[in-house]
């Protein structure tokens, strides 16, 4: 405890004199960050998506027999292949599918599934399977972590919403940053970003890192002029439409952030799911291609992937209350320009279920080590001791 | 116990005004000058004990407090409008003559976190916010009870489609997961008969129904036991697990002390007293807020302070109740700093801790601090005198005064606009930290 005594008696800690964090002073401005990186932007549906009427096996007949009130009838779905189809609201998506925008690895999940939300999506999140090893920090928060240089030019990591920063995009040192609305990086008051603490409470650190990338951040923004787009692309005014439309802002920026982070929430759907299911299936799909148009437009279009994913599946068979109760594995998007489209990954068969759900074909942290390899370009270990070779999104 | 001895101060453990102020922020919010001084006045054994009766504050509190709160609330709730509700409840957490009761109903709050995005309700959600209130210092079991046939949390988990033949499931995996054992204590299969044990657990005409019809009365097994069950044997055993005196040990240090304060012996201690005393809540919140480990230096200003008690501390402190702000403001102000009440991120509640922080809530934080100071939160815009108030106490200097109440550095800057001063002073790093 010595140590934070240390820092509370650290006066001053906020001068008169502007004092600027390390990473906003003269020599950190000097060395401009890279400024045509690569950018991975994670959309995660919250709740556990219904993968089976997303992804929908509608040549097998079993489909319709698990599926009695929320069938999507075979006429309205969108084909893909002669086995597979999309749910009619995913409409957009199937042209970005059609134009070679978008693969889809099916089957998706990982071993002995956990059908708790939490404890399902800290597995996503951290791509480690004992909660022993779930201390708060993710996949993108440690690959953040392994190429971090010091002072850090940017912020790791931005997550666009209101809710907490999810854990898949924390790590020990990387420092994601939050926001939901333009007005909520307005200071104010004109206010000197608090100089570092002779520190090493992690605690106090913490706070000061915190306190002083925020401030950073709406001086930067606040300066800017940068952030309007092309004009010529129309965004959904739903919640996930004008999350990607800020989102879009932020990476027009350019500060070197390559990690972008957002949720759609509502997918927990136990009763009545047929209308939530698709408006939510719509929401989705007309705001990704809004925004994938958006990063084409204004030249990000060759920088730009986009992950879904969603912590489990549903039940193949549906509940008494027109639901879905908690399931397993599920597809996988993978929307971008620059990506080996299509369908990956063997659908699970309906006829061979395991305890009532679909079995697992491909383990997720594949996706992630062809993501943080292929794409990212980060050597990053997912799990100490094993080996997790990439999928083939990406030619190589 | 040995673990929670009782503080008694010493040369080496004061009690001064640091530890007094401790003592306010983390329990009830945050004390005025008068409230400090009093318990500088007096032993720490006292002004524990006044916050634990509901008789520590001095000033602000109406004398027809439970009369004036509950005509706001029933007009919250005709209105409608889900904000007046919020801004209900910071009423209460501002003027309450017993801030703790608050303290722990937003705790509960927490536990059993309900939203109204999916309730629709405002009767039901502030139905279910009494039933926290009302047993938020009871044994654990009485709550636990009477929130098995809360309407609010049963519409929220689904329970109306959990029938005979037809089990869903949501109810019973939070019950077991989140509100009572925690992951680890319970099998999938404890589940799947939970949720058969609760089935006909429904909400008729706005209030709890049993729905004989409906109810599984097949005999299965849980933890081991198999048995015809009903909601009411279920609540019976689980209350006898001991991993729900964990669980709740668990609750009530992530509420009261900082990170890494207490370790694994006494938190085994704390929740062998909960399991010795039927789950008595009050007992235990008694047991840590009298003990030497909550006012040890280790404790003090080691947890980011949560939302609601930053947004109230500076209004005791510059005793803004005689002409209160606009509680709709502030739950607007609350919500921008991460703590939008009755709607929960999700059924797990809110994170807290570090998780209160990132770039939006600090800089909420920060302009929250000036919209108060600037008198943003009055219509019209009513500038508070902050330096008439400490001087009305006889204080030396203004910088003396926050220095005090908020117990950390007065900035480096000059006092002439003290509104500044101090919107520079909750600007620093250690302002976030209680």
């Amino acid at each position: 405890m010595q140590n934070r005594r240390r820092f509370l008696q650290a006066a001053p800690l906020m001068s008169l004199a502007p004092a600027w964090p390390d990473f906003l002073s003269a020599a950190a401005m000097a060395s401009e960050p890279q400024r045509d990186e690569r950018i991975l932007v994670v959309v995660q549906l919250s709740g556990g998506n219904d993968g089976l009427n997303t992804v929908i096996p509608y040549a097998d007949e079993n489909y319709a027999k698990y599926r009695e009130k929320l069938r999507v009838p075979t006429t309205q779905i969108i084909r893909l292949n002669d086995s597979l189809g999309l749910h009619p609201a995913l409409k957009a998506a199937g042209e970005l599918f059609d134009y070679g925008r978008l693969a889809i690895v099916n089957g998706v999940g990982y071993p002995n599934p956990s059908r708790s939300h939490f404890r399902s999506m800290a597995i996503w999140h951290s791509a480690r399977l004992s909660s022993e090893d779930h201390n708060g920090h993710g996949w993108l928060g440690r690959a953040a972590d392994s190429v971090r240089t010091t002072p850090s030019p940017s912020a790791d990591a931005i997550f666009v919403g209101d809710g907490n920063i999810p854990a898949a995009i924390v790590g020990r040192r990387a420092r994601p940053i939050a926001l939901n609305s333009e007005k909520e990086l307005t200071l104010a008051a004109d206010l000197a970003t608090p100089t570092s603490p002779d520190s090493s409470d992690d605690l106090a650190s913490f706070v000061q890192g915190t306190v002083a990338s925020s401030y950073a951040a709406a001086r930067r923004f606040s300066d800017s002029t940068a952030t309007s787009g092309p004009g010529n692309v129309t965004y959904p005014s739903s919640g996930l439409g004008q999350k990607l439309n800020l989102m879009a802002k932020m990476i027009r920026l350019n500060t070197g952030t390559r990690i972008f982070y957002v949720e759609q929430t509502g997918y927990d759907t136990h009763s009545s799911q047929k209308f939530s299911h698709e408006r939510l299936l719509r929401e989705f799909a007309t705001s990704l291609k809004a925004f994938l148009d958006d990063m084409n437009a204004s030249g990000f279009g060759d920088r730009v992937t986009v992950l879904t994913f969603s912590e489990f599946g549903r039940r193949v068979q549906e509940n008494a209350s027109a639901g879905t109760d908690h399931g397993t594995s599920g597809p996988v998007f993978i929307a971008g320009e620059s990506l080996n489209a299509g369908m990956h990954g063997v659908y699970p068969s309906l006829a061979d279920l395991e305890d009532g759900d679909l079995q697992t074909t491909v383990d997720f942290r594949t996706i992630y080590s062809a993501l943080l390899t292929d794409w990212l370009e980060i050597d990053s270990v997912l799990t100490p001791g094993s080996e997790f070779p990439p999928l083939k999104l990406y030619q190589t | 116990m040995t673990a929670w001895q009782p503080f008694k101060s010493t040369a080496e453990a004061k009690w001064d005004h640091r530890q007094i102020v401790h003592l306010h922020r983390r329990t009830v919010f945050g004390p005025s000058w008068a409230e400090v001084e009093r318990d500088a006045a007096s032993s720490a054994e006292d002004a524990v004990n006044r916050i634990l009766t509901g008789e520590c504050r001095t000033e602000g509190v109406p004398g027809d407090f439970e009369i004036l709160a509950n005509l706001i609330g029933d007009s919250a709730t005709t209105s409608r409008n889900v904000d007046r509700l919020k801004a209900w409840w910071i009423y209460r957490c501002l003027f309450s003559p017993d801030p703790l009761q608050e303290r722990l109903t937003l705790m509960w709050h927490n536990h059993f976190a309900t939203s109204h995005r999916k309730v629709d309700s405002l009767n039901l959600m502030m139905a279910q916010n009494a039933t926290l209130r009302r047993h938020c210092r009871a044994p654990f079991g009485d709550l636990l009870r009477d929130m098995m046939q809360d309407p609010a949390l049963l519409i929220w988990l689904d329970a109306e489609a959990n029938r005979k033949g037809h089990p869903n499931e949501n109810l019973a995996r939070e019950l077991l997961e989140l509100f009572t054992l925690g992951i680890g204590h319970y099998s999938e299969d404890d589940i799947k008969a939970a949720a058969r044990a609760l089935t006909g657990c429904t909400v008729r005409d706005g209030g709890f129904h049993f729905e004989r019809s409906r109810h599984d009365a097949d005999a299965t097994t849980i933890f081991g036991q198999t048995a015809v069950w009903d909601p009411g044997s279920l609540a019976d055993t689980l209350l006898k697990q001991p991993a729900v005196a964990g669980r709740l040990a668990w609750r009530l240090v992530q509420e009261f002390f900082g990170e890494g304060v207490v370790g694994e012996a006494e938190h085994n201690e704390l929740a062998q007293q909960l399991q010795r005393s039927g789950l008595n809540i009050g007992a235990a919140v008694e047991t840590m807020l009298h003990s030497e480990l909550f006012f040890s230096e280790a404790n003090i200003r080691s947890r980011v302070s949560d939302p609601m008690s930053f947004l109230i501390a500076p209004l005791r402190a510059f005793e803004m109740t005689q002409q209160p702000p606009s509680t709709l403001l502030l739950a607007n102000w609350l919500k921008r700093m991460g703590l939008d009440l009755f709607y929960p991120p999700n059924v797990g509640g809110w994170d807290g801790g570090r998780a209160w922080l990132n770039t939006r809530t600090v800089i909420a934080r920060t302009n929250y601090v000036a919209a108060t100071v600037r008198g943003q939160l009055h219509y019209p815009a009513a500038p508070t005198d902050l330096k008439a108030v400490a001087l009305n106490h006889g204080c030396r200097s203004f910088p003396q005064f926050i220095e005090t109440l908020f117990a950390v550095n007065p900035p480096h800057v000059p006092v002439d606009d003290a509104a500044e001063a101090f919107v520079r002073l909750m600007a620093q790093p250690i302002a976030h930290l209680h």
